[in-house]
């Protein structure tokens, strides 16, 4: 019952989501016939111009045009880049791989990396870690993923030759990952600490330290489960920050993904890419949402 | 003391750059390429002789839109829609709240990019898009915090007692719900101001030659070998205004 | 799941995902080169593509400029003409394009027919040509309009030698052929083993890059060969290291500003003067660490170069702009009835100096009171195409068949299909006429002087520096010897030295 109404209310937030944007796009100051005239070469006759904007229902109200376009892009039909002419849903396929690596890969090392952090934080309170991890999320709070690639790019890659930033392997990515991993891992190292300290101060906890478990062995027995339900309910939030990181990585690092994409089309007035850039980043935070979401009922089956 | 001082100097930093600079921070000077630090230019100039100072000045005031914007869209509306959220409760409450869940759909530095591709990016157009990006979280906030405190039984005491409603809010809700949520704009604000920084770094439908942090960071990367100090100004420029802001609305709660 | 394993997962997943640019595996290590431009798809018909593909080695003309800026034959071997407007051309025999078919006129032909219904810029000097294959190497040729010289003609960028095939696509005969193309990032080559010499050639990766500066720390980190187009500014630092090598070379691209005719305040010929005056070519010179300033539309080595420097005279331009009715206002900058002059100036980062000159240009309008707007775009063409600007700050190979007509009837005259500052003069197409049937070189230096006069006068660009260039090589291309600007980028004659491995 429960995933059921999580996944009709993912549905209507996308609707709502993909309105407001078609509303928002359809205001850019550019008109797509006379772009598109431009751009593909077609003779600038009335009749031409008249037949493309029927053809693209430009003479209709807003509502109409949404619904039209609505169905094209449930049925696959994203439109045509003007900057490149190719079906927009094409460019996106080929990109979305690189976007995808680099936003999931930096969520999961943040994850991997947060919970031992968070955990030894807790439980030595003021010892190495939880040092480390107070002054890692000040730092991330306030030093721009950016500016720290630059400078890394240039030790690391230049001065040290630790890694090949630019080879074509999977080398070149590892800096960004580690870049958006950062910001999370301060983030859900904090949350689980928290969260295992909260459990740590609790009388059951108590009862488990007098049956003889060493302060350690009790946190991660009895702590560990809910402190990752935290973390989890932290990744919701945390996913808008790592697709935003995402984003200044591929420009950074001149990864060829949607958001580089985004960017160089926008220029040519590409409404077509931005409305199913939109799209897409909605749906990408949906599954994380909702992989979130599975991974917390599993822990907690109360949920379900 | 340092924590007020901090960011009170920081204020007065970014007011004043709004109004004057010691230098025009686009008038380029061939003959004073790279300065260095120097009693005319205190932070020395950049390649095509501009006054850094100057620059990071002028991209202050910008940043100090955004930080207003941001804050004052993010808090008012949040704190608004919030807290008429949980008093009004039933199909009321339900619908304001799935609104700001929508809201949160769309990540806050993919709204302000979508927001830059369509009107340019402006301090103005960026504040706002991400200030109404915010909306959403401080309602959820202002919301969850209000809910707390209208279950506690102080409150049915004074409903009891006939206190009139706006009374109540004014009086026993808002100053429990506010320090809260006002801190949670700082943090929100400090976070906006990586994010204009980024977005004027990636450069979308940006004017280069306004001097934003982040587009002088663009500017300026070529240089980290041999003039490492042109990365590092702007770059200390805005780890110091998202640092200060963080540390002044931490205190809020406490304050208040 | 352990964390190794995970790891392991994460990298394995990540390589999958980014090595589809890879290609297949080959025999020899490939070169890696790195610009800031790539074709914009394999298809050479389309805008741009006939230069880019020239430019990486895949494509040839039948007639090319070398090394020392001379006209020479390539796959042709010569061009007669028969009448006023026709001519007989022969091919080389022996040539082959990569697929291992004959280069056999009617192939050509048909790819040049393909080529003169898509490209509008292969119309600029003959009009619409038509082709017809009399053998296997004589191939016809009639043009529309006269063509003095039509071997300038075929070594013009648009008009690159292919075969079209069934999907679109098309077979070449350049040194190198296409493995893989990734729209925007990299285009993988092979050497074209119908092409003579193949064992002396590597593979190639070409890889492109957002900006010139990422392109530098890939150089230094020693992922790149071949860096074609460093920044200035890091040339002295990379200088220092002994990997690399870098060498700098004068090129016929000139930086100049369009001035867009057709926006309102720019209208005003004694405004769009008035600008021309303002600049500071000397400053903007200095600005991009090398250079010389313009003297008109070519570079200073061409013979039918100006003589003089343009000149800079602020209190001209200034008084310019009072006739014009624009007077400086409270703040120092000009205005009319309230309105002030307020410009729009875009450039495109693909040319790195374009970006640096942008804040000085704005600076030295500033001086003349005029106020300025600056933009970056990543698509110049669609955009200026588009009329959305006043000032474009662009970079332009003005004489690229080794003849200055191209570029005047290309861009300049009226109603051209790539005349951005929408200039529309009677006067000057008259001059421009005079090319079509004077075949005399000496004389044609003339008519090139007359048109930049034009030119000065109308002020619909404005010429600012004749830059020059830096490229970057390891040390396994450091005999590598750049020529032709970035009209031949790759070549069988690459200059690979002799592995050490």
């Amino acid at each position: 019952m429960n995933l059921v109404r999580f996944g009709i209310r993912s549905l209507t937030g996308l609707f709502a989501v993909s309105l407001a944007s078609f509303a928002i796009i359809t205001m850019m100051p550019a008109d797509p016939v006379s772009i598109a005239i431009r751009v593909w070469n077609l003779p600038a006759t009335d009749e031409t111009v008249a037949a493309l904007r029927v053809q693209w229902g430009l003479d209709q109200p807003l509502l109409p045009r949404y619904f039209r376009w609505l169905a094209n892009f449930v049925t696959g039909d994203w439109g045509r880049s003007f900057r490149t002419g190719e079906s927009v849903i094409a460019e996106f396929v080929e990109r979305l791989p690189v976007s995808l690596s680099l936003g999931m890969a930096g969520l999961a090392l943040a994850i991997v990396l947060a919970i031992p952090l968070g955990f030894f934080a807790a439980a030595y309170p003021r010892g190495l870690a939880d040092r480390f991890s107070r002054a890692l999320s000040v730092f991330v709070q306030a030093v721009p993923g950016f500016w720290l690639g630059l400078v890394l790019h240039w030790v690391l890659g230049v001065q040290l030759r630790w890694i090949r930033p630019f080879a074509n392997d999977w080398t070149a990515i590892v800096l960004p990952v580690l870049l958006v991993a950062l910001h999370s891992v301060a983030v859900l190292a904090r949350v689980y600490r928290r969260d295992l300290t909260e459990t740590a101060a609790q009388p059951h906890f108590r009862t488990a330290l007098a049956k003889g478990l060493s302060e350690r062995q009790a946190l991660w027995r009895h702590g560990h489960r809910g402190a990752i339900y935290a973390l989890l309910a932290a990744v919701r939030s945390e996913a808008g920050w790592v697709i935003g990181s995402t984003a200044t990585m591929e420009i950074l690092f001149g990864l060829p993904g949607i958001s580089q994409f985004l960017v160089q089309s926008i220029a040519a007035r590409d409404q077509m890419v931005l409305q199913a850039y939109v799209m897409v980043i909605a749906v990408w935070m949906l599954i994380v949402n909702g992989g979130a979401y599975l991974a917390m009922r599993l822990l907690d089956p109360r949920l379900a | 003391m340092l924590r007020y001082c901090l960011p009170a100097a920081l204020a007065v930093f970014l007011i004043l750059g709004g109004f004057w600079q010691p230098y025009d921070p686009d008038a380029v000077d061939m003959f004073a390429r790279h300065s260095g630090m120097t009693a005319e230019h205190l932070l020395g100039t950049d390649h095509l002789g501009r006054d850094l100072l100057s620059r990071i000045m002028a991209g202050g005031s910008r940043t100090a839109w955004v930080i207003l914007s941001v804050g004052f869209i993010g808090f008012t509306a949040g704190t608004f829609l919030g807290t008429a959220a949980a008093i009004l409760g039933s199909w009321r409450e339900t619908t304001i709240l799935r609104c700001c869940e929508f809201f949160i759909m769309v990540p806050t530095l993919v709204v302000a990019l979508s927001a830059a591709a369509i009107f340019g990016l402006s301090p103005l157009s960026a504040g706002l898009a991400l200030g109404l990006a915010g909306i959403g979280p401080h309602a959820l906030l202002a919301h969850s915090l209000s809910k707390r405190v209208l279950g506690q039984p102080f409150i049915l005491a004074t409903r009891s007692l006939g206190v009139s409603s706006s009374g109540m809010i004014t009086r026993h809700l808002l100053p429990n719900t506010l320090p809260l949520i006002l801190a949670y704009t700082g943090n929100q604000v400090g976070l906006a101001i990586i994010a204009y920084a980024s977005l004027a770094f990636i450069g979308l439908g940006a004017d280069p030659s306004k001097p934003d942090w982040g587009s002088m960071l663009f500017e300026y990367r070529v240089f980290i070998f041999d003039r490492p100090m042109l990365m590092v100004w702007p770059g200390m420029a805005i780890a110091a205004t998202a640092l200060c802001i963080n540390v002044a609305f931490e205190d809020c709660d406490r304050v208040l | 799941m352990p964390p190794k394993f995970m790891s392991q997962l994460v990298s394995a997943w990540l390589a999958a995902a980014s090595l589809a640019a890879a290609g297949t595996a080959v025999a020899a290590e490939p070169l890696r080169v790195g610009a800031t431009y790539i074709t914009s798809g394999t298809d050479p018909a389309k805008g741009s593509n006939g230069w880019a593909l020239v430019s990486h080695g895949v494509g040839e003309n039948l007639f090319t400029v070398d090394k020392d800026g001379r006209l020479v034959p390539e796959l042709a071997e010569k061009a007669e003409r028969t009448g006023d407007l026709t001519w007989t051309i022969t091919l080389k025999p022996g040539r082959m394009f990569s697929d291992g078919t004959p280069v056999a006129a009617k192939a050509l032909a048909a790819g040049f027919e393909n080529t003169f219904v898509n490209n509008k810029a292969a119309l600029a000097t003959g009009g619409k040509l038509t082709f017809k294959a009399i053998d296997d190497l004589i191939l016809k040729v009639k043009t529309e309009k006269p063509v003095p010289y039509i071997q300038a003609l075929f070594a013009e960028w648009p008009l690159i030698a292919y075969k079209p095939a069934s999907d679109g696509n098309a077979v070449f005969t350049g040194p190198y052929r296409i493995e893989a193309f990734k729209t925007d990032a990299s285009i993988t080559l092979e050497p074209n083993a119908r092409f003579p010499g193949v064992d002396k050639r590597s593979p190639v990766n070409f890889h492109k890059f957002g900006d010139a500066q990422t392109m530098t720390l890939a150089l230094e980190s020693g992922e790149l060969d071949l860096a074609f187009g460093l920044p200035s500014e890091v040339v002295s630092r990379l200088k220092a290291s002994p990997d690399l090598t870098i060498k700098s070379f004068p090129v016929g691209y000139q930086y100049l500003a369009f001035l867009n005719t057709a926006r309102p305040l720019l209208g005003d010929v004694k405004v769009r003067r008035a600008l021309d005056l303002a600049f500071d070519r000397r400053e903007l010179a200095a600005a991009i660490n090398g250079g010389e300033p313009a003297s008109g539309a070519y570079a200073a080595y061409f013979p039918f170069a100006g003589k003089e420097a343009r000149p800079t005279d602020l209190a001209k331009a200034a008084a310019l702009l009072d006739e014009a009715g624009w007077k400086k206002g409270a703040s120092g900058m000009r205005e009319k009835d309230g309105k002030p002059l307020r410009l729009l100036a875009i450039t495109y980062p693909q040319r790195p100096d374009l970006v640096t000159m942008l804040p000085v240009v704005k600076a030295e309008l500033a001086r003349i009171g005029v106020a300025t707007d600056t933009q970056v775009v990543e698509n110049i063409q669609q955009v200026a195409s588009a009329g959305d600007f006043d000032i474009a700050l662009w970079a332009q190979h003005t004489a690229p068949s080794g003849d200055p007509a191209f570029f005047l009837n290309s861009m300049l005259r009226s109603g051209a299909s790539l005349n951005y500052a929408k200039y529309a003069s009677p006067e000057f197409d008259a001059i421009l006429d005079r090319f079509a049937t004077e075949g005399d070189p000496v004389k044609r230096v003339t008519i090139a002087l007359d048109a930049q006069a034009k030119l000065f006068a109308d002020a619909p660009a404005s010429f600012l520096v004749s830059p020059v260039w830096y490229v970057g090589m390891s040390k396994r291309l450091r005999n590598y010897e750049p020529w032709g600007s970035d009209y031949h980028v790759l070549r069988a004659d690459i200059g690979e030295a002799k592995q050490a491995r």
